[in-house]
């Protein structure tokens, strides 16, 4: 009697042991890659923060006529608001799109844009920007750009040269693109030049230091009281430094 | 006979332990073999590497937008010795697969990663290395 207990207890276990064996899911144990999977996600977050500030820049670059409208003379707080809207706009777009891929649901948390101004031009300085994500994960960029524009008299032109240097997390930027155009109060579209990050010129300077020119045909250039101004949008590729450049000149900038 | 029951009993209980035993140590066992963890390790690295450095850009985008394969090979080629087979996959977001490069990939004994990058209309680079 005891004996067939003992089998039957044994058999029982048995039997459960197989009943768990097909029921369970199958288990991991040991090391998982944890780490990288949260490196990596993280990383993902900051790159779509970083693309968000450089594609910022040249939508702002390129809708520059839509604050000229309404205020008839551009103000770096309008600058800073155009900026930090485009920002929003293309994060939300690319976070959208990454929800859809990796399930994760990430959403702007802090934006700081400032805009800094020298002798008749001003620019956006610096660009701190936070995301966080429902999975816990946050990211962060830090840029900032230093930006001399000189304007010059080259006889039957006028041009402007800005010397663009670009930095994140202090760390210079070597490889730009960037693109420049002339803009009319009386026109609604850049009157030479465009604002395509496909079409954008790309610039390795092992320095970090970044010579953009402009040459202002003579029609503008002739003109005691300008009526147009220039704008250059340059950026890092992935880095996440990004500036626009607007510059109005005071007076003639060519001929006598 | 009263003894040959007992030893009968005594037997189908160590044979009923020991399957018992197997059966749980088979329930528990890790799924993945210890090189497929390697692999997945080096591809989730590397791409978090190129990601770090600026080298997913290239690789995904390239100078003329539809990525760099020249470029990816070569970065590659100097991480990874011989003996590991890669396949390289990087996908656009809305125009599907931009290229692929491989060298020696076993699919069967692979394992792998993925980055996504949002410039643009965005990529994933999808990484998988074999033994």
């Amino acid at each position: 009697m005891r004996g067939q207990v003992l089998i039957g207890v044994a058999a029982l276990i048995f039997v459960i042991t197989l009943l768990l064996l097909v029921a369970l899911p199958k288990r991991t144990i040991g090391p998982t890659v944890a780490i990288e999977n949260y490196t990596t996600a993280k990383r993902e977050v900051e790159h779509i923060l970083r693309n968000a500030a450089e594609e910022a820049a040249y939508a702002t670059a390129n809708t520059l006529e839509a604050i000229l409208s309404n205020t008839q003379n551009l103000q770096d707080g309008a600058l800073r608001d155009l900026y930090s809207r485009h920002f929003n706009v293309l994060f939300t777009d690319k976070a959208g799109a990454y929800a859809v891929l990796r399930g994760v649901f990430c959403k702007l948390d802090t934006l700081d844009v400032e805009v800094s101004r020298g002798n008749n031009y001003f620019y956006i300085s610096s660009i701190y920007a936070v995301a966080a994500c429902d999975n816990g994960i946050m990211a962060f960029i830090n840029s900032a750009a230093d930006v001399r524009v000189e304007f010059k008299n080259l006889g039957a032109f006028g041009g402007v040269k800005a010397a663009v240097n670009l930095t994140r997390d202090q760390k210079q930027i070597q490889l730009i693109t960037y693109a420049a155009a002339l803009y009319d109060k009386s026109y609604r579209f850049p009157i030479m030049g465009a604002f395509d990050p496909r079409e954008s010129i790309w610039y390795f300077n092992i320095t970090g230091l970044h010579y953009i020119q402009v040459a202002i045909p003579p029609e503008y250039c002739m003109m005691s009281n300008p009526t147009y101004y220039v704008a250059i949008a340059a950026a890092s590729v992935g880095e996440g430094a990004a500036t626009v450049v607007v510059a109005k000149p005071g007076g003639k900038l060519c001929g006598r | 006979m009263r003894g040959q029951a007992a030893l009968l009993e005594t037997a189908l209980l160590v044979v009923a332990m020991v399957l018992t035993f197997v059966v749980a140590q088979h329930l528990f066992k890790v799924q993945y073999i210890q090189s497929d963890y390697a692999l997945k390790i080096n591809a989730e690295r590397i791409l978090i590497h190129w990601a770090d450095t600026g080298v997913a850009y290239a690789v995904a985008y390239g100078a003329t937008g539809s990525g760099d394969p020249q470029y990816a090979k070569a970065a590659l080629e100097t991480l990874l010795p011989p003996n590991v087979g890669y396949n390289l996959t990087v996908i656009s977001l809305t125009r599907d697969v931009i290229y692929t490069i491989a060298r020696g990939y076993n699919p069967a004994r692979s394992d792998g990663a993925t980055l996504i990058l949002m410039r643009g209309e965005g990529r994933i680079i999808s990484l998988r290395l074999s033994r």
